[in-house]
């Protein structure tokens, strides 16, 4: 009852111990119980990644020893690449979950800026520059369509007021049959062939893979610029109480603007980097990729209300899907179990994100 | 009592359940759903998509022959047909190192980086259903003629029609040069056959049947003179048979593919002729070919096999050599 919240009543022991005895013996053993308990549950809200990537750890360690195979170079290999696109969707809307919104056209996004970057570096090829100056416009022209989407995503939801998760379905519609008209439904596979040998490559002895290297590097900024910057403090402000923040002198709707330019940058990004390993860009390229981008973060730590959540999550987010279905794969079982495993583990990280904050709370 | 049981084994939760599902592995394996066990080789399956019951077809026919010639079939693939999701499989079979495999690519284009990935690794390849611009390397081949295919339902439909009114062409996506060779046999034969028909443009209905059902609702309203429709794969016939059925007009289907929702629309009625390619025979040369191979016996692998595609109506559904052509259901 009050010992937990009140050590300072048994600290006046011999005052208090008078009226009530025995109490006061059981209390200061849970005090410090209590006290520890207090600690473990601050140490775990405040670094709740760690929690995360026990998980990641436990599912790593569980296929090593059932599995053979998985724990190999190629193993990693599979897990690694898999996971780049979704992770890169994944920061980007990490970004968005954060601020309070959510970002439906990603997967969309992710397709029309491969198109487009094709459709330009196709062009391109016949001018005479050469094949590291067209790829680098290539890559500029789909961040440039990323950020112009994401702006478009931002300024329609914040000036009519309207809600992201809707405006952000538009305009996953809309990116998709531009990805249809851009070529007249037809693939473009016309791009420098040294992009698609960057796409495959890999470092470091076979260790590393360079849209992976890529990926970890983007999203080491991404944590620093969350976790770090004013940027990222105002991004958690405005999640959490977009008026509280609009008083303490925040333009919210400016900000919001930039973090779906933010969401926009990483998942034309991502386009590039597909368009890149396939060495085509496709039609159908991102499709139904938002929800696992979603579930990535989600998983990762981060709340759906805003306010709360981390790169750092993110990345174990992402890592936790792509070793359950690589893994899968790798141990030989039926393709229906990798959408339970990762359906059971994400009610399962809700969960233990709901038991954490709660604990955290009551340890006050 | 049980409010602290709770309180204490929340954080062991989210542990348990990764756990489990970590080590489920190990207990699914002795299952094996879809997976035979037992043998000196493993060959890997990786369709173009699971649950269709073309590619369940190829697999049954595979499984077949790798039970009397001792060789472990692994199956794996993705809902969608998607090359870079496809890819990803492809990334986590070749860690398990099997000692060939059998693919239905995605894309001529995309799919060549992941093949050569296995070829680098000395593990043949062998391809179906679908060719890659680089074939360099690949044992074997085995296609369907498509545009041949395209070309009997053009004729048939050239019959159905009576040479009048206009004809639709409903497929799933552009692009796709199998598909695109359907329907570019479907169009010259109807063509020649019955210069009067009026071609309507190809629909792109998307892989759902209720997309087809809808694209072909709004043909009805578009062209109310029209005469067929063709259902390039067995997703858009079966949303066109549908859509017919459920306004009551009879308007004749030719589609490709001979699925059991096919055959039972063919019986009904609905669906005019199907076009099947011989998917058992399919998985029978692959399968033999990869026992030929991993035996030494190089010189039995062809390296290129057209199969024809096989015209079913209902005049000759009842024969056995038809019978055998027709597709069994689809597996997970």
């Amino acid at each position: 009852m009050t010992p937990a919240s009140t050590p300072d009543a048994t600290q006046q022991g011999p005052v208090v111990a008078e009226s009530v005895d025995t109490p006061t013996q059981t209390n200061s053993a849970g005090t410090e119980a209590s006290e520890g308990k207090r600690n473990l549950g601050k140490f775990i809200e405040d670094n709740g990644s760690v929690w995360t990537a026990g998980v990641l750890l436990v599912i790593v360690v569980g296929f090593a020893v059932s599995t053979p195979n998985f724990f190999t170079q190629q193993g990693w290999q599979a897990v690694s690449v898999s996971a780049t696109l979704i992770l890169l969707l994944a920061i980007g809307q990490t970004f968005v979950i954060v601020s309070g919104g959510i970002d439906l056209s990603v997967g969309g996004v992710l397709g029309f800026a491969g198109m487009m970057s094709a459709l330009v570096m196709s062009k391109l090829l016949t001018s005479g520059m050469s094949q590291t100056t067209i790829m680098l416009i290539g890559l500029v022209v789909a961040l440039t369509v990323g950020m112009v989407v994401g702006a478009v995503n931002g300024l329609i939801s914040t000036r009519f007021s309207l809600i992201p998760f809707i405006v952000t379905l538009g305009t996953l519609g809309i990116c998709q049959g531009g990805t249809q008209l851009a070529n007249g439904g037809q693939e473009i596979s016309n791009i420098p062939l040294d992009l698609l040998i960057w796409g495959n490559k890999v470092i470091l002895d076979g260790w590393l893979a360079v849209p992976v290297a890529v990926t970890a590097g983007v999203a080491a900024i991404a944590w620093i610029s969350l976790s770090k910057t004013r940027f990222g403090r105002r991004t958690h402000a405005i999640g959490s109480n977009a008026q509280a923040a609009q008083r303490t002198g925040i333009n919210v709707s400016r900000h919001l603007v930039v973090v779906y330019m933010v969401s926009g940058l990483f998942a034309g990004l991502a386009g590039f980097i597909a368009m890149a390993q396939l060495g085509v860009a496709t039609v159908t390229a991102g499709q139904n990729t938002e929800l696992a981008a979603i579930a990535a973060v989600v998983i990762g730590g981060t709340s759906l209300v805003g306010g709360r959540g981390s790169v750092a999550g993110t990345v174990l987010g992402a890592l936790i899907v792509a070793v359950l279905e690589t893994g899968l794969v790798i141990a030989r079982v039926n393709s229906a179990w990798q959408l339970i495993a990762v359906g059971a583990i994400l009610i399962g990280a809700l969960l233990a994100d709901q038991q954490r904050l709660r604990a955290a709370r009551t340890a006050r | 009592m049980t409010g602290r049981f709770l309180r204490k084994s929340r954080w062991v939760f989210p542990f348990l359940l990764a756990a489990v599902v970590a080590l489920a592995p190990g207990c699914a394996i002795t299952n094996g759903d879809g997976n035979s066990s037992g043998g000196s080789f493993t060959v890997a399956y990786v369709p173009g998509v699971t649950k269709n019951p073309y590619f369940s077809t190829i697999k049954r026919a595979m499984d077949s022959v790798a039970e009397a010639n001792d060789i472990t079939v692994d199956y794996q693939g993705t809902p969608n047909f998607d090359p870079t999701e496809q890819t990803n499989v492809l990334n986590a079979v070749l860690a398990q190192k099997p000692d060939l495999l059998i693919l239905a690519p995605t894309d001529p284009v995309a799919l060549r980086a992941p093949v050569e990935r296995f070829l680098a690794a000395d593990i043949p390849v062998i391809l179906i259903d679908g060719n890659l611009e680089n074939e360099d390397g690949i044992i074997s081949t085995i296609q369907s003629d498509q545009e041949a295919g395209g070309r009997l339902a053009g004729e048939r439909m050239a019959e159905l029609t009576d040479g009048k009114g206009t004809v639709a062409v409903i497929n799933i996506v552009s692009g796709v040069p199998s598909l695109d060779a359907r329907v570019e046999g479907f169009t010259n034969a109807l063509q020649d056959a019955a210069p009067d028909i009026e071609l309507a443009p190809v629909q792109n209905a998307g892989g759902n049947p209720s997309q087809s059902q809808d694209t072909t609702r709004s043909l009805m309203v578009a062209y109310p003179d029209l005469a067929g429709v063709f259902g390039v794969t067995e997703v858009n016939a079966e949303g066109a048979a549908a859509a017919f059925k459920a306004a009551g007009k009879d308007i004749p289907i030719a589609a490709y593919d001979a699925t059991p929702l096919e055959v039972s629309y063919l019986e009904e009625g609905q669906i005019d002729f199907l076009v099947a390619q011989n998917a058992k025979r399919i998985g029978e040369l692959a399968m033999q070919f990869a026992v030929d191979y991993l035996n030494g016996d190089e010189d039995s692998v062809e390296r290129h096999v057209v199969l024809d595609t096989v015209g079913v109506d209902l005049e000759n559904i009842e024969q056995p050599e038809i019978a055998e052509v027709l597709y069994g259901p689809a597996i997970n």
